[in-house]
């Protein structure tokens, strides 16, 4: 489950203050796809950023995968992410020395586990990527980078599943396989937070939440 | 095949795929350390040259009984005053003499066959005691009934090896001509042992003479003749001490010079080469930030990050401090500054193998510390 209580974000750029999050709050119940759109700057990243751990909020309160965001240090929010919550990033964020196995294995420095190996050249396979396996991310295309990083944040099994516009870069064909795949996943009981500004209605949102200007519309 | 990622695994593929910036990492790590142990080696075989050198220069002080006038000693004109022989070991038993070599003397100026010639009984030369040195090249071990010639004497006399010789009535045989030394009185001396001159001249356990080699002393210039005499005087007070003052002088500024040479060099050095394994270090973990960033994202910990930074730090630094120390010291002898056999620097070269990856490591922290305290949004920059 994620839930989101009056976070707010603020930045601070010379004496002016940017709003990015204005006293948020929305839940995902456990097992639920909530889609989140908004135009660009509408604060979308940020939530997901803030969701993940990845920064702390300037107020409010967040529960994700059962533990309560605030109260945990900078080591205990990344273990969470090493073992129950993904993030799927817009601009993937794969390394760049190692093949699209290597990168799906990453998350096994984190968390290790048995059968690592074999589920990520599953995961790969499912995304119809196995032919690109010991591709290096220069040597992948676009979509191909955006499954790659998809697999890499299914590898542990997560609960919650964060992506920010996984599709936001991707063709028509590309982003609908990542779209498949995050529906499998809530259809297998992963609670999933996605932002697009796209239309992407085919993945059946049981939430379908708009963010303009740091605030969540009715 | 492992079934996850490894650390060492990582380091292996970033090393693999970043050739370039790791050659230029190694690179420097090699030129540093072999500019330093170089340097290190070169310095110290020009200063053990240099000391060798200084040291054939001769005997630098000269002891001689209290009541001798050092004038008439110069004009070679040895008067009746001395002392005993056993006080050449008094002062190689002395604990606090500056000085390390004492050959005891006793020296007068007698004619032979028509020439003049300075006659020196001299016994085997003692060094200070608890210490190994090789006896001087100036000091001669002269066997009884022998005598060793200066080149000037030798031809006035007409002597070769194997002559004989008679000496106040008394026959040798001339062990040895010495090689010119361009110096007055010593290429008209007529070496003989000790205890022939002492019964020649009738002065059984008496020498009128002390050569002695003063040893650094950490004192400045101006003191450095007070210093030394004092020091002989503390164990003989009734003695006078007469440096060879061009000799003394030269050598002890010549120390000086060295170390200060040996010191600026040496910092110059370990500066240039510090500073360029700090700015490679830093410039390597700078350009891999984003890296840092996708791992915090994903939750790696901070620790393991930290080992793969860390890690590729100590492997170019290590291998190149090796090859660095290699090439340093190829490079010393292949100068061979000083025309001698290069010795290895071995508590150098021990020193850059464990602190060349300490300081690699060292220099390499700060980056990689002050990017894993930072939000893991801000270093992967996908904030809005």
């Amino acid at each position: 489950m994620i839930r989101i209580e009056n976070v707010s974000k603020h930045f601070h750029k010379g004496r002016s203050v940017v709003r990015a999050l204005d006293r948020v709050s929305l839940t995902v119940p456990e097992g639920k796809l909530a889609l989140l759109r908004g135009p660009s700057g509408s604060g979308k990243t940020t939530l997901i950023n803030v969701a993940a751990g990845l920064t702390r909020p300037t107020g409010g309160s967040l529960t994700v995968a059962g533990r309560q965001l605030e109260r945990l240090s900078t080591r205990e929010r990344a273990a969470l992410r090493a073992r129950r919550v993904a993030v799927v990033f817009q601009m993937f964020h794969l390394v760049p020395y190692l093949t699209a196995l290597e990168n799906v294995l990453l998350p096994t420095l984190a968390a290790a586990s048995q059968d690592a190996r074999a589920r990520a050249k599953d995961l790969l396979g499912s995304l119809d990527m196995a032919g690109r396996a010991d591709h290096l991310p220069r040597e992948l295309s676009a979509g191909e980078r955006q499954r790659c990083a998809l697999a890499r944040a299914l590898l542990n099994r997560p609960d919650v599943i964060l992506a920010d516009e996984p599709t936001g870069n991707l063709d028509e064909e590309s982003a609908r396989r990542v779209l498949d795949m995050l529906t499998a996943c809530r259809d297998d009981g992963a609670t999933i937070l996605l932002v697009s500004h796209q239309h992407v209605e085919e993945v059946r949102p049981d939430l379908d939440l708009r963010l303009k200007e740091g605030r969540l519309e009715a | 095949m492992q079934n996850g990622l490894t650390v060492g695994r990582l380091i292996g593929r970033e090393i693999q795929h970043a050739k370039l910036n790791t050659l230029l990492c190694l690179v420097t790590v090699v030129i540093a350390t072999a500019l330093l142990v170089a340097m290190v080696a070169i310095s110290r075989a020009s200063v053990d040259a240099t000391r060798v050198m200084m040291k054939e220069m001769g005997f630098n002080l000269l002891i001689v009984p209290g009541g001798a006038d050092p004038a008439r000693y110069q004009a070679l004109d040895f008067q009746d005053a001395d002392m005993p022989e056993e006080y050449v070991e008094r002062l190689a038993a002395g604990g606090v003499i500056l000085a390390q070599h004492f050959v005891a003397k006793y020296q007068r100026t007698i004619q032979v066959d028509g020439c003049t010639v300075v006659l020196t009984g001299v016994r085997a030369e003692l060094v200070k005691h608890g210490t190994q040195k090789k006896p001087m090249s100036t000091a001669y071990d002269v066997p009884q009934g022998k005598v060793f010639l200066g080149s000037a004497a030798a031809q006035a006399l007409g002597k070769g090896a194997g002559d004989a010789l008679t000496v106040l009535g008394k026959p040798f045989e001339v062990g040895q001509v010495l090689a010119e030394v361009g110096v007055i009185p010593d290429d008209i001396r007529l070496y003989a042992h000790l205890h022939d001159v002492q019964e020649l001249l009738d002065r059984p356990g008496r020498i009128n003479a002390i050569d002695a080699l003063a040893c650094y002393c950490p004192v400045r210039v101006d003191d450095v003749l007070g210093v030394l005499e004092k020091s002989v005087q503390d164990v003989l007070p009734d003695v006078n001490v007469q440096p060879y003052k061009s000799i003394l002088l030269a050598r002890h500024q010549q120390r000086i010079m060295v170390a200060r040479l040996q010191f600026a060099a040496l910092a110059i050095v370990l500066a240039g080469s510090a500073a360029a394994i700090w700015a490679l270090t830093y410039q390597n973990v700078r350009s891999r930030r984003h890296e840092i960033g996708v791992l915090t994202a994903l939750g790696v910990a901070e620790w393991r990050i930290g080992a793969l930074f860390v890690g590729k730090i100590v492997a170019y630094s290590a291998v190149g401090a090796a090859m660095g120390c290699l090439a340093g010291y190829w490079l010393a002898a292949a100068f061979n500054v000083t025309g001698r056999a290069v010795s290895p620097p071995w508590a150098v070269i021990l020193g850059a193998l464990v602190c060349t990856p300490l300081l690699a490591v060292l220099f390499g922290l700060p980056p990689i510390v002050s990017r894993l305290v930072q939000e893991p949004i801000d270093v992967l920059g996908d904030g809005e």
